[in-house]
């Protein structure tokens, strides 16, 4: 014992003995208290098949995001007590982020639909009345077997969020089946521009994965960097080792973005870029490392097309321009830093380290694609990457490899199935092409509330709620008010589901069965498993089970292509190829075996990524990264011939500026925004926190009460603004200030922040739920509130992006205002 | 508030004395290389099954059947088998040998024994067999309680220290039925023991 | 005998406050609700500190996380009256709730906040208290409690060391905490600082050590990498 500690234990006051002593004088009682022992405790029940004091670990994964890491759970006396991260899963090494640790307020909420439920009393009523799984069932079979005798199969929409593993298979093979072309999804919806900015450069549609073990130069243009950015398990863990794990090795981390999040925060450099000019700095930044000599010859000559000037394909005599041309006229850094705001030698510094830097990233995020110039931005922030050669190398851009599951057996299609796939989609009638993306909101939006082609009748909405979480959520509600049969499978009552007729809600992602493929990231593939970890809580089911079985109850060619009891038979179905294959993570002798051994690791993942295969990563239609897009080009001229309208006015009517060749490369457009500069002189933009958790966080209070790092902000939303621009507006720290828009307004707690541009406004997504349990509800500010219905027309996309506000004390002047208590307070936390 | 008087009832009226007998004075043992012996069509029993080598054969013997296993697993361990004095309990109370708590069997160790055919034409049985049939956990009542911010490990005790389990719950292996005393269980009597042994007498080693 | 500490590389940390959370995971704590937040009384063991400095466009954000220091000179134990806070031989700062008579003394001293009071009565609507770690007291209104260095799975790894009949190895202690469990970047190690060739030892060596208030003879044992080089 040290002197320290003797020391301590003699300047106690009581010592232990002396205490026992006197507790023991007072009778053993007093150590309890009385209301402790009014009665003698029952043993806690636990269920079947357990033994007390028993603990197990299950592997499975978690679905607090999309990110797919991998988790193991402790259950104790069957039920589960503690999340950690799977020491042997690729992504997160054993690492788990807030949201995942906070996974048991999913699985616990007290806000959960326990079974099936409809509603009583209309859409607007909030009375639900519990019915038995043999209603429910009923009920909406005998509704899809309805429409689809009465020749009305495509009127059915079926709306999904993140749809894990072969739940997107299921929902495509009830679609097809059915008869129906309106699968919506959130992947193809949201990341709309993202996959088509891929797609024309380099004709794949998967949003790209980055391998971030081994690169060294990381250049983010938006992307909420350690924030939301996808997949954020394993981008937390490569920060480390990009940092401090490779001690030859120090990754440079730049990012470029009008707001300082906590990734620009950790990174070596912030960029305050102003609003929508990304692409005018990467053009530059290519400018200079065309200037200089920097990019990489070997990749550019023989793996890119439209670099230099080129001939039309065909050996006809139109010659077009090409990038380095174009570059080299519109992108000195000087003209750059006009647009951007961002300094000449700045771009240019900028431009020789990531060049130099072989190999170096620069990832198009979240927020280049949320102006209305957004897909010629990310198309301009991915060339950098062709540039400099940083496609399918270590350390660069890859293409995920998928999991060699099989497909199941083809579908049989019926007179009506196929009456109904002939019908248009409601999602993207003008745009529908093999390869581009299925659509986007404002298309399916349109087409519901105006009934055109064809009135919605039944929609199905699956891990989705687009009633908070937009865009444009007042659209969303009046186009679900049109339809008047709507399922929800969520096990939350959230926004959608409150307006909803019937709820059959699925189990939470810790009590079900279903397989997950885990999003791009480290280039070989990986199967995910998902398996329950403790009997279900409540009388849910898997929804792939009740697809299974509604399948069964319409009957016919539908019930005859889903051959299977329940879905863990089809996902067993799917993945014997996986186990024939025989390669990866571990193998099976059989597929009983590999079954087995899957559930017993939560994963399994393929072998080596084989860099360099360009032929499988590059698949335009010249087999090379397009700097000018063939792809593009073909589908102008053949929508010119389609609709008789000229080239140049379809490129008009699709909103862009650029005309002839530069139409068909990455390029400056000054983005549009809606509200007039000078009665809404700031750009509002919005951003997803570490705790945003999809907008499902908003129950879960470990996620409320950490919610802004930055602020030590806890369960309420915020708008930062510039110190010098809320002075000039007379704005202090926390005053509440009203930020309007053309749209309407939201009063929020103002934060002055260092970190954001003087013309900016930013506001954290999450709040502003009218349900989703009693923590959720009622705190108020959601920002697609007021989001304005700017909408690029080329892909549809909202323009999130491209709202202008005015912001002002929501106090009149000469009046205090009233300061909301405590949160400088509540910085320390603990009381004092 | 709860003192010494406070007698408990508990939902099934366990005889202790019958189930330590059975399993402590040879019956068990006897009944089950009967049970080998016929199953097997053998005069006498093999090695294997007069030692209880059980994986010797069975080499399947995981949790996932509760059954002969649910016990067995556990007394795969020699150092388990050698303990006279406790190895009766602990084929019940199976986790004071493996963790922390105390152990209260789970009707999945009821049913490891009383899943057939019933043993006696007690009332007892029968209420206890209903439990079993409707996969329900019995819901006892604590008799030895301590409070809910103290951590103790049966483990420690019973498999470190070496101490028989009637040296705390005395006499609980002599209790036919109930009602039960209840026991409650003092900070003075675990440091009083800890400092005549020597023991760690740190608050954190019991405090939670 | 071990002295249990442990070392943050403030140069790996994302700042995403997986340990906060961990941590009230591990230790069941519960949350406060965003009236009692807003005054202060949300209680954080581990702590992501945050300090905001410098203007536009230079801004510089400061993120610390603090548990509690363990401090061979312990401020805290000091002064507890009844003994409900004492630091044992392997140097953990302790606090038992039972014997916690609330009067907060220990929260004046502490230098670090690393101190909560439980203000309130603990709400676990129905069926949150399923969550409960079966390893941890679940504390009641009027008690302080605090970072504890996870003593009952350091309790665990001893179990399983003397289980198996061997010493406790490094590689069973660095990631023992949640929080060192579950930082996605690695940014945290706990471990034995009296084994000079344990992974703490050896960090705390590094030039870009430091501890908080070293100044006022505290002797914390959680020792800060600081950011770059």
């Amino acid at each position: 014992m040290s002197q320290i500690e003797r020391d301590n234990r003699n300047n106690n006051e009581i010592s232990r003995r002396t205490m026992l002593q006197f507790m023991g004088a007072a009778g053993a009682w007093f150590l309890f208290g009385c209301e402790q022992h009014a009665e003698p405790r029952r043993v806690q029940l636990i269920p079947a098949g357990w033994n007390r004091g028993e603990e197990r670990w299950v592997p499975t994964t978690c679905l607090q995001c999309p990110g797919g890491c991998g988790i193991n759970v402790r259950v104790y006396e069957g039920r589960a007590v503690k999340i950690e991260g799977n020491p042997d899963h690729p992504l997160n090494l054993g690492g788990l982020c807030p949201k995942g640790q906070a996974g048991l307020q999913a699985l616990y909420d007290p806000d959960r639909i326990p079974g099936p439920m409809k509603k009583i009393g209309g859409r607007s009523s909030s009375t639900w009345e519990a019915i038995s799984w043999e209603e429910a069932l009923a009920t909406v079979a005998d509704r899809l077997s309805q429409l689809r005798a009465a020749g009305m199969s495509e009127s059915l929409l079926l709306l999904a969020g993140h749809l894990p593993g072969h739940m997107k298979a299921m929902f495509e093979r009830l679609a097809q089946t059915y008869g129906t072309p309106n699968l919506v999804s959130a992947e193809s919806l949201n990341n709309s521009v993202g996959r088509l900015s891929r797609f024309l450069a380099q004709g794949v549609s998967d949003l790209p994965g980055y391998d971030l073990d081994n690169t060294h130069y990381l250049m983010f243009f938006g992307a909420g960097y350690l924030e939301a950015w996808q997949p954020l398990g394993y981008t937390l863990r490569t920060h480390g080792r990009s940092l401090r794990g490779r001690p030859e090795k120090r990754t440079k981390i730049v990012v470029v973005d009008p707001h300082l999040g906590v990734g620009a925060s950790k990174a070596d450099e912030w960029i305050p870029i102003r609003p929508g000019t990304y692409a005018a700095l990467a053009l530059s930044m290519a400018y200079v490392i065309i200037d200089e000599d920097l990019y990489n010859h070997d990749f550019v000559a023989n793996h890119t097309f439209g670099f230099d000037d080129w001939e039309e394909p065909g050996g006809q005599t139109a010659q077009h321009e090409g990038f380095r041309t174009m570059v080299t006229r519109e992108y000195r850094p000087e003209v750059a830093e006009e647009i951007t705001g961002v300094a000449a030698a700045d771009i240019r510094r900028l431009a020789r380290e990531y060049a130099k830097a072989r190999p170096g990233l620069s990832v198009a995020g979240r927020g280049p694609e949320l102006h209305t110039n957004g897909l010629f931005t990310q198309m301009a922030i991915r060339s950098l990457n062709a540039l400099v050669g940083s496609i399918d190398v270590p350390g660069g851009e890859i293409v995920q490899q998928s999991v060699p599951s099989r497909q199941w057996s083809d579908v049989n299609l019926d007179d009506s199935a196929r009456k109904g796939l002939a019908q248009p989609s409601l999602v993207s009638p003008a745009l529908r092409k093999e390869g581009w993306p299925s659509g986007d909101h404002g298309t399916l939006l349109d087409a519901v509330i105006s009934g055109q082609p064809y009135a919605t009748e039944a929609a199905f909405v699956y891990n989705s709620n687009p009633l908070f979480a937009g865009p444009d959520t007042a659209r969303y509600r009046e186009a679900l008010d049109r339809i008047p049969f709507v399922v929800s499978f969520s096990s939350f009552m959230d926004e959608t589901t409150a307006r909803a007729d019937l709820v059959l809600p699925d189990s939470t992602f810790l009590e079900r069965l279903e397989d997950d493929f885990a999003l791009p990231s480290t280039g070989y593939p990986i199967l995910n498993l998902r398996q329950p970890v403790m009997d279900k809580l409540y009388d849910t089911r898997h929804t792939g089970d009740v697809l299974i079985e509604l399948a069964g109850r319409v009957g016919g060619s539908v019930a005859g292509s889903f051959p299977w009891r329940n879905y863990e038979q089809a996902l067993k179905e799917s993945l014997a190829a996986v186990a024939a294959a025989g390669t990866g993570s571990f193998t099976g002798r059989s597929a009983g075996d590999f079954w087995t051994k899957l559930k017993a690791h939560g994963f399994w993942s393929g072998g080596d990524y084989p860099f360099g295969d360009m032929k499988r990563v590059l698949k335009t239609p010249s087999g090379k990264f397009e700097f000018a897009s063939l792809g593009f080009k073909e589908h102008i001229e053949t929508e010119a011939k389609r609709t008789g309208i000229p080239v140049d006015a379809l490129l008009d009517r699709l909103g862009i500026q650029a005309r002839g060749d530069l139409a068909l490369m990455p390029h400056y457009e000054s983005p549009r925004f809606a509200g007039e500069s000078e009665q809404f002189p700031l750009h509002l933009q919005t951003y997803k926190t570490m705790m945003y958790a999809e907008g499902r966080g908003g129950n879960q209070p470990w996620l409320q009460e950490s919610f802004g790092v930055m602020f030590s902000e806890r369960w309420r939303p915020w708008a930062e603004i510039n110190p010098e621009t809320a002075e000039h507006l007379g704005i202090h720290d926390l005053d509440l200030v009203w930020v309007q828009s053309d749209r309407g307004r939201l009063k929020l707690p103002a934060k002055l922040h260092p970190g954001i541009r003087p013309d900016v406004v930013n506001v954290p997504l999450g709040y502003g739920h009218t349900e989703h349990g009693r923590w959720a509800k009622g705190i108020a500010g959601n920002p697609h509130d007021i989001i304005s219905l700017l909408v690029d027309p080329l892909t549809g996309a909202q323009a999130i992006h491209g709202t202008r506000v005015r912001v002002y004390r929501a106090v009149a002047p000469g009046e205090t205002p009233p300061k909301l208590k405590g949160s400088a307070r509540a910085s320390l936390g603990n009381g004092h | 508030m709860a003192g010494p008087e406070t007698q408990i009832e508990q939902p099934i009226a366990f005889d202790h004395v019958r189930h330590v007998t059975y399993l402590s004075e040879g019956e068990h043992r006897r009944e089950k290389i009967d049970m080998h012996k016929e199953i097997l069509g053998e005069d006498e029993a093999s090695e294997e099954v007069l030692q209880g080598q059980c994986l010797e054969c069975h080499d399947d013997l995981t949790d996932e059947a509760p059954d002969c296993a649910g016990c067995h697993i556990l007394f795969q361990d020699a150092a388990l088998r050698a303990r006279k004095d406790v190895r009766a309990c602990v084929a019940c109370h199976r986790s004071t040998w493996t963790g922390y708590s105390a152990g209260i069997p789970s009707v999945t160790v009821c049913r490891s024994c009383h899943a057939d055919e019933p043993r006696t034409d007690s009332e007892q049985e029968a209420h206890l067999r209903e439990y079993i049939d409707r996969s329900e956990d019995i819901p006892w009542v604590r008799i030895t309680e301590m409070d809910p911010h103290v951590h103790t490990s049966h483990k420690a005790h019973i498999r470190y220290a070496g101490y028989a389990c009637t040296q705390c719950h005395n006499g609980l292996d002599q209790q036919v039925d109930t009602p039960l005393d209840l026991h409650v269980t003092t900070m003075e009597a675990c440091i009083e023991c800890h400092e005549e042994n020597n023991v760690s007498d740190g608050c954190l080693t019991c405090h939670k | 005998m071990p002295r249990w500490g442990m070392v943050i590389d403030l140069d790996r940390c994302t700042a995403c406050q997986a340990c906060t959370v961990a941590c009230r995971a591990e230790n069941n704590i519960p949350f406060a609700g965003p009236r009692e937040a807003a005054m202060g009384r949300a209680i954080f063991w581990n702590e992501l500190i945050v300090r905001l400095e410098g203007e536009h466009p230079y801004p510089e954000i400061r993120y610390l996380p603090r548990p509690c220091m363990h401090c061979d000179n312990s401020p805290c134990s000091k002064v507890c009256p009844v003994n409900a806070t004492s630091r044992d031989d392997e140097g953990i700062v302790g606090q038992i709730p039972s014997r916690c008579i609330g009067c907060r003394m220990c929260m004046c001293t502490c230098p670090y906040t690393a101190r909560s009071f439980n203000w309130l009565e603990a709400e676990w609507p129905s069926p949150m208290e399923k969550q409960h770690n079966p390893d941890v007291a679940v504390r009641e209104k009027g008690v302080v409690e605090k970072c504890l260095f996870c003593i009952h799975r350091i309790r665990r790894v001893k179990e399983t060391a003397r289980e198996e009949g061997r010493e406790i190895r490094d590689e069973d202690v660095i990631k023992l905490t949640a929080c060192c469990q579950t930082c996605p970047a690695g940014a945290r190690v706990f471990g034995d600082l009296d084994d000079s060739e344990s992974t703490v030892s050896k960090m705390a060596r590094n030039r870009r050590a430091f501890s908080l208030l070293e100044e006022l003879g505290t002797h914390p044992k959680v020792i800060y990498l600081r950011e770059r080089t």
